[in-house]
């Protein structure tokens, strides 16, 4: 039913690096135009689309905080998310376009209009070994639709793996990060997470939405 | 539709799949296995060669019993010289599963209901060896007794089956003829099969059909009994076949098999639903002056909340027809929309009253309306949509936290709080396609045309609508058969409806929708009810919000309409009238039996079953039984059919109320003819209740 996800290959993130696209987004606050679902060949219609942007600016504007996402099987375009609601169990995030991604502390918890859409993520046990920098083995649970609108399980078995100082240019400023590699497994699929983490927090991730769907690359914008 | 298939992902285990015989099935080439398709499988199947063409769909029902519909061409195979255009029906049943050592075991009856020109019966093994070699054998009756046959052996059982009754001319068509299955000389036959990888497969067997009509009439040459066959099955699951019949006929198959369980786009390619609010403690205290919910049991109605919520709602496509407070509970009564999935609309539902009602409200009651009934109410807490939004298990928990009840005590006509004005206009232009199959002078005919809906709610479930047709383009007034027909010719003259060639009433009714009391929902609709008939139809249904069950009641007096579908009647009236009873058994399996007067007059019942898929791809058969004996009936005996929904949110991935619906009847006579009313009540009701919500709840987050 599923095919295994492609193996990448180094964990580097160039289309992220674009540095002037979140500048001109914070500065002139003009949404980026070409929004993951659309490159995608999906998405809603104009009219939504229209009421969502307006939304999305209205977000930016009142200084809530954005991020930069790419899907990477999917021509890695560049778009931008803002938050829109947070809370201890996490927060939803959504672009200009109205698709939707909900992460809670940077870590992806699921998405929203990608059409094999991860529904829910339990990562709590990745992400207590993550921030604590801790190697380990973790176990995380996806959840989808099915071609009938059942719930479909899908558990892998985790190694989480602290990597050494990897420092990280964002928004021409330099971090000091480390690398987190997380090698997930189940008999039929396996894909690798990354998480750069600084200051205790993710500053940029490549984390695995589903087997249709690929990867999606997250990286904070800095201010100032 | 060459589009969609190539939009559905490749099968899964392709390897696992069987390869179809010529007849459509599972099987080797012209001869049967035992091999089951995956539950749920449809397979579309067109073979060829010189003279013959089946045309197959084959339905996996459960994992042990598969149907199959087929509609074949043979040329020159009437005595008279003419060509025979045939329907055939075909079940088998897998008896027992393959063991380590034992064969798989079926018994299958081709062609039990019809001209049965294909008409046999088998018992067959099959065995997986290993190394992608699957050998089966069997004996067959009938037509699979024609070659290389013996005694029938069940004759040590009784004498009436060492005889087969023929066929006995096209009038006597269409029964399913008991007394000669089984019958007559038995043969044997078998075969090998082998797929060396999951694209390839090589088959070779032994035929115990000896083509002998074919020999004999259409220039067929049989030279030996062995057949031989190649498949190549696509990347997307598409099987071309090749093969030799007999020594000196070559053919081709093309099947397309596919789950209409699964979907390009299981998750829908819709917008994101908005955030659930979150009330933090600040606001939460300083919200207790925000709206003046209603004190001493009252429900207060806020207008300018309810604006708010009509406005966030119809920026999902939700349509709002009225919002109270009471205490700390919200009612809010919606249409749902665009949304196939009424879960989904529930869920979005819930999520805009979080963002726009108090705080201090905590209760969501909501409550969907079709035809201005109110169908059922769902309770949601607040504070599990808070909880539960990012819970890993929170489609489940959502819906085991979530009430379902009644919502007649809803049904009062207008009542403060409501936001939609009445009457409310609606209004649509479309095309449309009808198609006709099986007419021997040319088997698919079609008229395409425009057309113009209208309709007017004057009031919560009073409607008055119409819908206009004008054919554009077509071929179906070039039907040149006239009814034969020796009942009242309640459908069997469609051709003269065809023949119209203005503007085309579909329908003009006024209808009315009302909740009698707990449980129960009745219908009145008068006017012109069908295009071919016109009066006053009422019903009652029974159904409980959690109940599988549901009991209906209908009468109805009609009038045929005239032929040019404008305002004239005929002078045939009828009254006519059926209970029902609809049972869901779980899984997508609905049964339904009507009993009652059927159009001509007759008396008789109906039985159906389909099987409804989660995302709303349905197919079903059905047939009826009337005091009309066979003979009055006429060709195909009784009236039957198969039916399938394809829903349009299943292609496209994005939610819709559209869908492709068609029912498909060997022959249309005029025994068994029930009334075409629009919105029955069950098919209103349904999806809004506790089971069938249950199967879609995964979109509530959705």
């Amino acid at each position: 039913m599923m095919r295994p996800p492609r193996r990448s290959g180094a964990p580097t993130l160039p289309r992220l690096i674009a540095g002037a696209v979140g500048l001109s987004l914070l500065t002139a606050c003009v949404p980026v135009q070409q929004g993951v679902s659309r490159v995608a060949g999906l998405g809603p219609s104009a009219t939504e689309v229209g009421s969502s942007t307006r939304q999305f600016v209205a977000r930016v504007e009142a200084g809530a905080p954005v991020k930069i996402v790419a899907l990477e099987d999917r021509g890695g375009a560049l778009t931008s998310i803002v938050q829109m609601t947070d809370s201890a169990q996490g927060g939803q995030w959504r672009t200009p376009d109205n698709v939707g991604f909900a992460l809670q502390d940077g870590f992806l918890l699921g998405t929203a209009a990608l059409g094999n859409d991860l529904m829910t993520a339990d990562i709590a046990e990745t992400r207590a070994l993550v921030l604590a920098g801790r190697d380990g083995l973790a176990v995380r649970v996806h959840r989808y639709l099915d071609g009938q609108n059942a719930t479909l399980i899908r558990s892998f078995v985790c190694d989480v793996t602290i990597g050494g100082p990897a420092p990280l240019v964002l928004d021409n400023r330099s971090f000091d990060t480390r690398l987190v590699t997380e090698t997930c497994r189940n008999p039929d699929l396996s894909f690798e997470n990354y998480y750069w983490i600084g200051g205790g927090r993710i500053l940029q991730s490549k984390q695995w939405v589903g087997p249709q769907v690929g990867y999606v690359s997250m990286r904070e914008v800095i201010l100032g | 539709m060459p589009g969609l298939w190539l939009a559905l992902p490749p099968g899964a285990g392709a390897q696992d799949r069987p390869t179809y015989s010529t007849y459509g099935t599972p099987g080797l080439i012209d001869m049967p296995t035992a091999e089951m398709a995956p539950d749920g499988q449809l397979a579309l199947s067109s073979a060829y060669h010189d003279g013959s063409l089946k045309n197959t769909l084959t339905f996996q029902i459960w994992p042990r019993v598969s149907g199959t519909f087929r509609y074949s061409w043979f040329q020159e195979y009437l005595s008279s010289g003419q060509d025979l255009y045939d329907r055939s029906f075909d079940l088998a049943v897998l008896l027992f599963d393959e063991g380590s050592w034992t064969p798989a075991v079926a018994i299958g009856l081709r062609d039990f209901g019809g001209t049965g020109v294909l008409a046999s019966e088998y018992v067959v093994g099959t065995k997986h060896l290993g190394r992608g070699v699957t050998v089966s054998a069997g004996i067959g009756w009938g037509r699979l007794g024609t070659y290389g046959s013996f005694d029938n052996p069940l004759g040590v059982i009784s004498d009436a089956f060492d005889t087969r009754g023929g066929f006995d001319g096209i009038e006597e068509t269409g029964q399913v003829s008991f007394d000669s299955f089984f019958r007559g000389p038995a043969a044997l036959f078998g075969g090998v099969e082998w797929r060396p990888n999951e694209r390839l497969s090589f088959k070779a067997e032994y035929s115990s059909d000896d083509y002998e009509t074919e020999v004999e009439r259409m220039g067929f040459e049989r030279r030996t009994p062995l057949n031989f066959a190649a498949t190549w099955r696509t990347p997307r699951g598409v099987d071309l076949t090749a093969y030799a019949l007999h020594g000196a006929q070559f053919g081709m198959v093309a099947t397309l098999a596919f789950d209409p369980g699964r979907a390009p786009f299981p998750s829908g390619r819709e917008p994101a639903p908005p955030p659930v609010y979150r009330i933090d403690p600040a606001s939460a205290a300083a919200g207790a002056s925000w709206g003046q919910a209603g004190a001493g049991g009252r429900p207060v109605v806020d207008v300018t909340l309810n604006e708010m919520a009509r406005q966030a709602l119809d920026a999902q496509r939700i349509t709002l027809d009225f919002l109270t407070i009471e205490g700390d509970a919200a009612t809010a009564r919606i249409q749902a929309g665009a949304y196939d999935s009424e879960a989904q609309a529930i869920g979005r539902t819930a999520r805009i009253l979080t963002r726009t009602l108090p705080p201090k409200i905590g209760t969501f009651d909501i409550v969907l309306v079709r035809q201005g009934l109110p169908l059922s109410s769902v309770r949601i807490r607040r504070a599990d949509m808070e909880e539960l939004e990012f819970a890993p298990d929170n489609s489940w928990q959502s819906f085991a936290r979530a009430q379902f009840s009644d919502a007649s005590a809803l049904s009062s006509l207008s009542a403060p709080g409501e936001v939609t004005t009445y009457p409310a206009f609606d209004w649509q232009l479309s095309t449309y396609l009808s198609p006709s199959y099986f007419d021997p002078d040319q088997p698919v005919r079609a008229d395409f045309g425009a057309q113009l809906s209208f309709g007017v709610d004057l009031a919560p479930g009073v409607i008055l609508s119409t819908s206009l047709r004008q054919k554009i383009v077509g071929n179906l007034d070039q039907v040149e058969r006239r009814s034969d027909s020796v009942l009242p010719h309640v459908r069997s003259d469609y051709a003269l409806y065809d023949k119209t060639e203005g503007l085309e009433m579909t329908h003009l009714t006024g209808e009315y929708f009302f909740r009698p009391g707990t449980d129960l929902y009745g219908r009145m609709t008068a006017g012109y009810l069908e295009r071919m008939y016109a009066g006053l139809s009422t019903e009652l249904l029974w159904k409980p919000v959690d109940s599988p069950l549901a009991l209906g009641a209908e009468l109805n007096h009609v009038a045929q309409r005239d032929y040019d579908t404008g305002f004239g009647l005929l002078d045939y009236e009828v009254t006519t009238g059926h209970v029902s009873a609809y049972y869901d058994f779980g899984k997508g399996y609905l049964g339904q039996v009507d009993a009652g007067r059927y159009l001509a007059g007759d008396w008789g019942a109906t039985f159906s079953l389909d099987r409804e898929f989660g995302n709303g791809f349905t197919l079903g058969a059905f047939f009826t039984l009337t005091d009309v004996s066979f003979d009055d009936f006429g060709e195909g005996s009784f009236d039957k059919g198969i039916r399938f929904v394809v829903p349009l949110s299943w292609i496209a991935g994005e939610p819709s109320n559209r869908a492709l619906a068609q029912t498909i009847r060997p022959t249309t006579r005029d025994g068994g003819q029930r009334l075409a009313v629009r919105n029955r009540l069950y098919g209103l009701v349904r999806d809004t209740h506790a089971p069938e919500m249950q199967d879609d709840w995964g979109r509530f987050w959705r």
